[in-house]
């Protein structure tokens, strides 16, 4: 019987899986969006933050989001070094088009088959004190494993976009986004601009994995999943936004959410991508692109 | 409720079977797509319908998935349970402790008093000391029992024919029986063992999280089938709650 309480309920438990899409999101909308690298490893990146949470959290029992904040830096500095490697062989040539995308495809299997070879098929999950207890506001029931990634991704995308908008590097980044000769003639070397933008969007993905593996087990091969939702929230939300990523990555979670309480489970991606392909076929730029 | 998938479907469709065999009426019947992230709109919608009885086909993550919105909603149906594979595992066990009791789902093996065949203490104790070092499932009970015993028929086989012949062997194994680490082996006429032994099984009593006391009997009650079983279902679902 549908309810108000149960619409209600959909409809928060969309939002709160949204939040989680965005944060998962936000490193391709920053390498796909801004600098036009089809970065379609950055899923597996995502995975690579889980393992090394669920490895802290095994041996140290650290906290996973803590642990995935302290390995921003280590990320960025590795993402740093993937972009320096993908200009050397592909951007500088400009051969990115294709090879590059092999070139990510490669990276991502790569990558999977290191982490099984380390830790196998198995499942791996995290214990934290948050995990397991829900929160109740009148009739909704909130589960902190899902209420906690979505206030992560909401700040996540709240200081990509401070950021980006109100720093010189940020506006660098966007400026490269826009115009890469222009910025060089201006005295600023792109590549750096740009391997600074690849770290950062590669620098979310081990926050993304704490929050992957807060809300559920992960395995190697589990990133290969999202890359067909996190590339549609990107391009729903306008190639390059930010804030439309948010925005985006709600709408498909409430969409989804809703899908799944009226119609069942099944429909929920088909009624996403059918979202998609309509707010393309009226709008190409996605919701917020320009 | 099941994955998208070919086990979960097959699993779904058995359970239409016997739901029409025992006169049940479906009232919700769906599955999910891989990666759903989040199951608590499916488990809610569930609760909407007031099903008495829930199956869930799930492959592992998603097993975790609806175990833990299962407790996040207060589904409470009067059965619960199914195919739900990685709840044999220690790291899902342990990971979800008490949030187990009450769900009925398939196993392998389990170490109640009614499984404990010759062999089978000395395989796990050996099993056991290299998994730690391994880095694989610590309690061995799913899947490593049975994959041994189909090598000791096969053993058993080429012993007592004294042949590597597929056909001469395949003959063997059809006609005669076999003692393993989980019991006697006896295939029927379709291949398939000649009675299931696929067990059904509720958790009881899980107190914490601690993997120590899944070595013992008490947390995995065989119910099915009926020769080895090994206590009483407890019923309603939410009376196995702590």
């Amino acid at each position: 019987m549908v309810s108000v309480n149960l619409l209600l309920n959909a409809v928060v438990a969309g939002l709160l899986v949204g939040g989680f899409y965005a944060a998962v999101t936000l490193g391709i909308s920053v390498t796909f969006g801004l600098l036009e690298v089809v970065n379609i490893a950055h899923p597996v990146f995502v995975i690579l933050g889980a393992y090394f949470v669920y490895a802290a959290n095994a041996t140290l029992g650290l906290d996973p989001l803590l642990t995935g904040a302290l390995l921003t830096p280590l990320f960025f500095g590795l993402g740093v070094g993937v972009y320096r490697l993908y200009y050397a062989c592909f951007e500088r040539k400009g051969e990115e088009a294709l090879r590059g995308l092999v070139f990510f495809f490669g990276l991502l299997f790569i990558v999977e088959v290191l982490l099984l070879l380390r830790y196998g098929v198995d499942y791996r999950l995290v214990e934290a004190p948050y995990l397991g207890k829900t929160i109740t506001l009148g009739s909704v029931g909130i589960a902190y494993r899902l209420l906690i990634p979505c206030l992560v991704g909401v700040g996540l995308t709240l200081a990509l976009y401070f950021f980006l908008s109100k720093t010189y590097y940020g506006r660098a980044i966007q400026g490269v986004a826009q115009d890469s000769l222009a910025l060089r003639l201006m005295g600023v070397n792109p590549v750096t601009v740009k391997a600074i933008a690849f770290g950062l969007g590669v620098a979310t993905a081990s926050l993304a994995g704490a929050l992957l593996i807060l809300i559920g087990p992960v395995e190697p091969s589990l990133g290969r999943e999202y890359i067909g939702r996190a590339f549609a929230i990107a391009v729903l939300g306008g190639l390059g936004s930010i804030g439309g990523t948010l925005v985006a990555a709600f709408l498909l979670g409430v969409a989804e959410s809703l899908t799944a309480t009226l119609y069942g489970p099944s429909w929920a991606l088909a009624v996403s991508f059918g979202a998609l392909l309509l707010v393309l076929a009226l709008r190409p730029s996605g919701l917020f692109g320009r | 409720m099941g994955a998208d998938a070919e086990f979960a479907r097959n699993a779904i469709a058995g359970a239409r079977i016997n739901a029409k065999k025992y006169g049940l009426r479906i009232v919700y019947d769906n599955t999910y797509p891989p990666a759903t992230a989040d199951f608590t709109p499916v488990v809610r919608a569930i609760q909407a319908t007031g099903a008495d009885v829930v199956f869930v086909s799930s492959y592992p993550p998603d097993s975790v998935g609806m175990v833990r919105a299962i407790h996040e909603v207060g589904l409470r149906p009067k059965m619960l349970g199914g195919g739900m594979v990685g709840l044999q595992y220690a790291a899902f066990l342990t990971k979800l402790g008490p949030m187990l009791n009450g769900i009925v789902n398939y196993d392998f093996w389990v170490p109640e008093p009614t499984l404990k065949f010759p062999g089978i203490e000395e395989f796990l104790k050996k099993y056991q000391a290299r998994a730690v070092q391994e880095g694989v499932d610590p309690l061995g009970h799913y899947l490593p029992p049975w994959a041994y015993a189909y090598l000791e028929v096969l053993g058993q086989a080429i012993t007592a024919t004294q042949s590597t012949d597929q056909r001469t062997v395949g003959e063997y194994i059809r006609t005669h029986s076999f003692d393993t680490i989980v019991g006697r082996v006896t295939f029927g006429p379709n291949g398939e063992w000649a009675t299931s032994r696929v067990l059904m099984i509720q958790f009881q009593n899980i107190r914490d999280n601690d993997l120590e006391q899944f070595h013992k009997p008490g947390k995995r009650i065989v119910l099915y089938p009926e020769k080895w079983k090994s206590g009483e279902l407890i019923y309603p679902y939410e009376k196995a709650l702590p």
